[in-house]
């Protein structure tokens, strides 16, 4: 036994050592935090290759501040990188990321993606710098007691019918029927919905009629009172209660049910003349500049989670969309959503998701769009002016865009 | 004459001794003073160096930087959103200064009185100064709150109107000072407190003599003998709030319209959303000029109205 010993040690140790250790930086605190935890105890037990450790950078920004700073010092800040979508193609341009179409069994994982989210993120040369995972899309969320109340036994599905209800909803019970956002994610799908677009040709089409009939008619749930802006306080808000109806990822339903008191509907994103949501989320990307075996141990790990069966694990977690149409179809995924009603709402909107648009500027857009909205909406500012302003004033950070 | 001769001969004589035995005073200290000189150096000297250079480039740290000479500097000044932040920035530090000097004084006359409760206040004054940012902030979003928050609800109940404090453009720049000043005013109260009990009672015990009341003894003798704290807690203060990023971070993100887009913030946007390291730069420059100018202000300021006991 004694001569044993050192022999098992030593065998212990090389396998050890034949491990490859990669550090996996996401932006997603709380119970999906917790979520993304639990997936990467779970590979590191699934396999003996690789030893997946956690860093968490507080918020998606955080992990582009990260990436940064280590791009800047020439020293990847981490090997795997949880980079919201439209964070990729200014990182992919500097060429920090790899490009993950030299990976081996690419063609084969990308191929069971949802068109939406193969379209996401797929670059102009038609290259992939990161793969879809935690992707989501916006749904209605209500307080059925108050829209019982005010005599509405279904939620709205079209914008018109949300308008309608609103009304009614603040005339009979005095809350606010609804918190609208001025951050431009559920826009983006109303406009789409409306026959508009929001960036083409090099600008930004805010200000043409179909943009500018969905912003006036939000402007108008604020002007009748029926609305409030939608802030981080809006989940405290419609568990309390005082807010009967929000928009906002699947996602959220993990926050919702440990906060919301009560049984919540979640009902389709409302649309105008035809149903388009928007997706959005976070994409996985791997780190150019660490050693090839690191890349093909990411690259592992990456792969891994994209299975139907970690994607099923992730989504009872998580409660994302399921990003392949492999986990669509899986029996034990469509019994689970089936069980829990309003979640298969996510995976029934892919048919007519969209891809968020991923220019250059629209991150900075972004923030212009916003306070251009909260002017509108909050301080009754004329829309035809604000909008037209905001086209010119943005103008340089689309031309680029095709 | 020849006094004169035996005086040259001795300065002549004396001064290299007086330099030798200085050089060998430094090179002894040298050694001691090298760790927090290498700190200074890599930690504030280079990167303020640093960020001069960059101010001259349309550096994004994802690509090479290119010299641009001033066209940050030439964007800067054009840009209305540059301005209205200036703007904003302007009356987040005199509002948030002026409060904490006038609330901090007046808190430490309290807080000096010899009360029971005198501890109990010390500690609820200085308590909200060693509080985290971002406690502070999730506690005063649910305060704040329009439509579930507290603070609405107590004003709802005695019959006064409500507020969208941080979500209406009308109140959020004054709801994120009430928060600052909450946050800060702990740190003046103490420097007041500490002045005040290294005031001599002579001096106030000689005017009520005289017959001065508590207020004209406070007037004339304490307020004017507080002046190099004064000093002290604008000086701080200022730089502070100058700076400030954090809280709005955490509260407004700037917003809403805008209206809470203090320069701090707008340069962390330019820098970490926009990757407009260059703008940012060029933006920090331009604050680090003004706080200097501002600090020299009050120091030349300080020379002629600040008297010491």
């Amino acid at each position: 036994m004694k001569k044993l010993l050192p022999l098992l040690t030593l065998t212990l140790l090389s396998s050890a050592a034949a491990k490859t250790d990669v550090t996996f930086m996401y932006g997603l605190g709380g119970e999906l935090g917790k979520a993304i935890e639990s997936m990467i105890k779970q590979f590191n037990a699934a396999q003996n290759d690789v030893t997946v450790r956690g860093e968490f950078a507080n918020d998606y920004e955080g992990v582009v501040q990260k990436a940064l700073a280590g791009i800047a010092a020439g020293q990847p800040s981490a090997d795997i990188l949880q980079l919201e979508v439209s964070y990729v193609p200014r990182i992919a341009a500097s060429g920090a990321l790899l490009n993950l179409k030299t990976m081996p069994g690419f063609q084969k994982s990308f191929d069971s993606f949802w068109p939406v989210f193969k379209t996401q993120v797929t670059r102009d040369d038609g290259n992939v710098y990161s793969m879809p995972w935690n992707n989501s899309n916006p749904v209605l969320y209500y307080n059925p007691e108050l829209l019982k109340k005010a005599g509405m036994t279904t939620p709205p599905r079209t914008y018109p019918q949300l308008r309608a209800a609103a009304k009614k909803i603040k005339d009979a019970t005095g809350v606010a029927a609804i918190a609208l956002p001025s951050f431009p994610w559920v826009l983006e799908g109303a406009i789409w919905s409306n026959g508009g677009e929001v960036v083409d040709n090099g600008k930004l089409l805010l200000d043409q009629p179909a943009a500018k009939e969905v912003i006036t008619d939000w402007a108008g749930f604020f002007r009748d009172g029926s609305a409030v802006l939608q802030t981080p306080n809006t989940t405290a808000d419609f568990a309390a209660g005082k807010v009967a109806m929000f928009m906002a990822s699947v996602a959220s339903r993990p926050g919702l049910n440990a906060s919301v008191p009560f049984k919540f509907g979640t009902a389709p994103l409302p649309y105008y003349k035809k149903p388009v949501v928007p997706v959005g989320g976070a994409t996985l990307a791997i780190s150019k500049g660490v050693s090839k075996e690191r890349q093909d141990a990411a690259w592992k790990f990456i792969t891994w989670l994209a299975q139907p069966e970690q994607q099923f694990t992730w989504i009872k977690m998580a409660n994302y969309v399921p990003i392949t149409r492999t986990t669509s179809r899986l029996p034990a995924y469509q019994a689970y959503v089936k069980s829990v009603p309003g979640l298969e709402i996510g995976g029934q909107q892919l048919p007519y998701a969209r891809p968020r648009p991923t220019t250059a500027g629209y991150v900075q857009g972004t923030q212009e769009i916003i306070k251009a909205l909260d002017k509108i909406f909050l301080q009754s500012a004329p829309i035809d002016a604000t909008l037209g302003d905001l086209v010119q004033r943005t103008q340089p950070l689309f031309k680029d865009t095709k | 004459m020849t006094d004169f001769t035996q005086v040259s001969t001795q300065i002549s004589v004396t001064k290299p001794r007086k330099s030798h035995s200085q050089l060998t005073a430094l090179l002894g200290a040298t050694p001691y003073l090298l760790p927090a000189l290498l700190i200074f150096v890599v930690f504030t000297y280079y990167p303020l160096l640093r960020v001069i250079y960059l101010s001259f480039t349309d550096a994004d740290m994802l690509s090479q930087a290119q010299w641009v000479g001033l066209s940050n500097y030439r964007e800067m000044l054009a840009n209305a959103e540059f301005w209205s932040s200036f703007k904003i920035t302007v009356i987040f530090a005199l509002a948030v200064t002026l409060t904490e000097v006038i609330l901090g004084m007046a808190l430490a006359f309290l807080m000096n009185a010899p009360t029971r409760l005198r501890t109990l206040l010390r500690g609820a004054v200085f308590a909200p100064v060693v509080v985290s940012l971002a406690a502070t902030a999730v506690v005063w979003n649910y305060l704040l709150s329009p439509n579930a928050g507290p603070i609405n609800g107590l004003l709802k109940s005695v019959g006064l109107p409500e507020s969208g404090w941080l979500t209406d453009p009308k109140t959020a720049l004054a709801s994120v000072i009430m928060v600052a000043v909450w946050k800060g005013v702990g740190l003046p109260a103490v420097l007041y407190l500490a002045g005040l009990q290294g005031i001599s009672r002579e001096l106030e015990e000689a005017a009520s003599i005289d017959g001065a009341g508590r207020f004209t003894v406070a007037r004339h003798i304490t307020i004017p003998l507080l002046a190099p704290t004064t000093l002290v807690v604008f000086f701080i203060s200022l730089m502070g709030t100058f700076q400030s990023y954090g809280l709005v971070l955490l509260l407004t993100r700037g917003g809403p319209a805008g209206s809470t887009n203090l320069l701090g913030y707008y340069i962390y946007q330019n820098a970490f959303s926009f990757f407009q390291m260059g703008m940012a730069s060029a933006l920090s420059v331009a604050l680090f000029l003004l706080l200097l100018s501002l600090g020299f202000l009050q120091l030349k300021l300080a020379e002629r109205r600040v008297h010491y006991q």
